[in-house]
């Protein structure tokens, strides 16, 4: 918290103060440099930086809703560009100057910090909420037996699909794969692209590569992301050939030409138009597709991809990024209090009323009905949870691995010199991590 | 020396001798000590500044690129390892000669249309309107000359691609800065050029304007017009302009990074990236801090031998001239 007051501020403070003695209600005043004054004695309000620009409204009101239950909250920092985002924090992280609360990536890249030192342990209020969060969560946020920071989404991943064209086209989510090629070949001959693709941005690259090989094998994924095998190996290939397969029948959209975010070419549009039936994509998407327009549960639904070989545990992909206490923060006390508050059964209703996420507290029921019959899918078939590509294996290979998956997605043919390049990454990160 | 001076030294001929070596001093550090002390303590504060904000970052920059940092403290010293790997990275390789294609695109594109522009415009009566125009992309950030270069580069509702299909050439129709690279550099190369296009043009207006008319008028006496007058007569006493708006466009188009970070972010795959972005790519999205600061290096190494090499022919040539 920037806790230099200016002179209006400090006059504006002193008369909410005076009208607080005198009985009358306090009224939150905001100055024109975006920071809020205490209004209440002991209320504070902290930075929580993040590089979710469109989540800002949402933050803002978590914030306020904290404030008023605590007497601590928070206001968003906006950061529209993810690296330098990333650069701010790793910039600032060991010194006092960083943001109280900042939004990160778990897995590898939550090691990272971890290592450093940016992340506050806050063990003490994992304990405390125990009974509420699983401990398949925790452990997404645990290292060397201390836990650092609070789940700020979970993300499922799942299909979205859009229930007009499949009640158009007859068609009802597949059970089995073969009912999937079905769907697809049925879609892509009504003149339909079955599903969206994308490599703006990057990352995306890696979505349809996870999906076909957690499908058809999810214990050599789970072992590829640990390095105990190669991406050269026969499963990981294959894997490959029947993306690039699908790919050669033109199932995909052109991935050059749509967007997930905003302007004229993004997904939600086409997927709103009806020119694309469906998308593989985290439960934290609903929201962009709802500002197009889309009723969850009305106009879309969800469904878990059928596995390739029925034989192999059911899996679904999960994503979780958390929100850390920074350990240099000049209010770091504070901000875990309001940490507290937002892993609290009443902080968690707020933000899920506020954003329409799934939350990770099992007495937190989901606003949206798509997401309540995934959670209801997950747990009532036992889906394995198998964490996401972006966060399972070290981000030195991730980087890599996207560049090569969005060659392959534009220029489809033999996998093996996509997937040897990988290797070759992989082997230096595995060498470095043990070395 | 004044502006005014240095113009007539050139128009008078072997002026750029006198550009390049000022003259003598009245020993305004040669005088009693506090008089020098006091010259020093005029200097203190730019000296103070450059060593903060300038040699400081680099010395610091040039050691970085010596160890394996990630930015997030705990580095090693690794010798020249860094280096050693940028020369076996195909990455690095390609940055490379993207680099070199910005260089030799921006140099064509942007000096050569500039220099036609500025004689086109300089015998035009429309000259002074049409200046005004061409000069205004120069106002506007690189980044939003990015986002509207993206938007006619856009291959479903990109201007570019409808205005192919509007005339029947929809088969030329292309994903421009995706599909088949290099191509992706030459188009943000396009709209680099019609972005510094305008002060380019203004240097070369300036440059015909400042051209004595004596040589001139003899050489339309002898016969000389056209093509032959502007080659054997114009360009040659345009030179020192010349010499300056290729230093500038050549330095410029080294280290472009912003329309690319907008339009591209280097790729896909890493196809669109100069040395610039590799920089900052390797430094700030894999945090290769160490490697990036090599990168770094070279790229300074690179600007700095090159514009030696080419500030000094040219104002060799400017001298013999």
């Amino acid at each position: 918290m920037d806790t230099r007051q200016t002179r209006s501020g400090f006059l504006k403070a002193s008369g909410a103060a005076l009208l607080g003695a005198a009985g009358l209600p306090g009224v939150a005043l905001g100055t024109p440099a975006g920071r809020s004054v205490a209004v209440f004695a002991g209320d504070k309000t902290l930075k929580l930086a993040n590089d979710k620009v469109t989540w800002k409204s949402w933050f803002n009101s978590e914030g306020k809703a904290s404030r008023a239950a605590v007497g601590v909250g928070w206001q968003a920092v906006e950061y529209s560009d993810t690296t330098s985002y990333q650069a701010a924090i790793r910039t600032s992280g060991r010194t006092s100057k960083v943001p109280d609360l900042y939004s990160w990536w778990s897995g590898w890249l939550m090691k990272e910090i971890v290592d450093a030192g940016f992340a506050a342990d806050v063990s003490a209020l994992w304990d405390k909420h125990a009974s509420a969060y699983s401990k398949g969560v925790r452990a997404a946020f645990t290292f060397n037996g201390k836990t650092y920071g609070a789940p700020l989404y979970v993300g499922y991943w799942a299909v979205l699909y859009n229930k007009h064209i499949f009640k158009d086209q007859g068609l009802k989510p597949p059970k089995t794969w073969a009912e999937l090629e079905q769907i697809t070949a049925k879609l892509k001959g009504a003149g339909i692209t079955p599903f969206g693709a994308t490599i703006d941005g990057r990352w995306p690259g890696f979505i349809y590569f996870e999906e076909f090989l957690v499908r058809s094998d999810p214990a050599l994924y789970t072992r590829l992301m640990a390095g105990k095998a190669k991406y050269t190996d026969p499963g990981v290939v294959k894997g490959m050939k029947r993306w690039g397969d699908w790919i050669g029948k033109e199932y995909f959209t052109d991935p050059s030409s749509v967007t997930l975010g905003t302007g004229a070419s993004n997904f939600s549009s086409y997927f709103k138009q009806g020119k694309v039936a469906m998308v593989q994509i985290g439960t934290w998407f609903e929201p962009s597709l709802a500002g197009a327009g889309l009723k969850p549960g009305v106009d879309f639904g969800s469904f878990i991809m059928p596995m390739i070989n029925p034989n192999a545990p059911k899996v679904v992909i999960f994503e979780s990024g958390p929100l850390v206490v920074a350990e240099h923060g000049s209010n770091k006390a504070d901000a875990i209090k309001a940490l507290d508050y937002f892993m609290s059964r009443q902080g968690q209703t707020a933000w899920v009323k506020a954003t329409g996420f799934v939350s990770p507290r099992s007495d937190v029921r989901s606003t949206s009905p798509a997401d309540r019959e995934l959670t209801a899918t997950i747990q009532g078939q036992g889906y394995r949870q198998l964490n996401r590509y972006w966060e399972a294996t070290p981000h030195d290979i991730v980087e890599v691995a996207v560049d090569q998956f969005d060659k392959f997605m534009l220029k489809t043919g033999d996998p093996l010199p996509y997937l040897k390049t990988i290797q070759k990454q992989a082997d230096k990160s595995w060498a470095s991590l043990k070395g | 020396m004044s502006g005014y001076q240095s113009a007539e030294s050139v128009r008078r001929g072997g002026g750029a001798r006198r550009l390049l070596r000022p003259p003598a001093t009245s020993g305004a550090v040669s005088g009693p000590l506090t008089t020098r002390l006091v010259a020093y303590l005029y200097l203190l504060p730019m000296v103070v500044l450059v060593g903060i904000f300038l040699l400081y970052p680099a010395a610091s920059t040039v050691w970085t690129s010596f160890t394996d940092s990630t930015g997030l403290g705990g580095s090693k010293f690794v010798g020249f390892d860094n280096y050693v790997n940028l020369v076996k990275d195909s990455a690095f390789a390609t940055s490379f000669v993207n680099t070199l294609y910005w260089v030799a695109g921006v140099l064509v594109l942007q000096v050569g249309l500039g220099l036609l522009m500025a004689l086109v415009l300089s015998s035009t009566a429309l000259g002074r309107l049409l200046k005004g125009v061409f000069y205004l992309p120069a106002t506007i950030s690189a980044a939003a000359t990015g986002i509207i270069w993206f938007f006619v580069f856009s291959p479903d509702q990109g201007i570019l691609n409808s205005f192919l299909r509007l005339v029947g050439l929809g088969g030329l129709a292309h994903s421009w800065l995706v599909a088949d690279p290099p191509l992706n550099s030459w188009a943000m190369i396009v709209a680099f050029t019609w972005q510094g296009l305008g002060p380019t043009m203004m240097l070369f207006l300036v440059g015909l304007q400042s051209i004595p008319r004596e040589p001139i008028e003899a050489a339309l006496v002898d016969g000389a017009t056209g093509f032959r007058l502007f080659w054997h007569v114009t360009l040659p006493l345009l030179r020192p302009m010349t010499a300056v708006v290729v230093g500038i466009s050549l330095i410029n188009s080294f280290k472009v990074f912003d329309l690319i970070w907008v339009m591209t972010q280097g790729g896909p795959y890493r196809s669109s990236e100069t040395l610039a972005v590799t920089m900052y790519r390797e430094s700030f999205v894999s945090f290769h801090v160490g490697y990036g600061a090599a990168v770094a290096v070279v790229l300074t190494l690179i600007v700095f031998v090159v514009s030696v090499f080419y500030l000094r022919a040219m104002f060799r040539r400017v001298e013999t001239y």
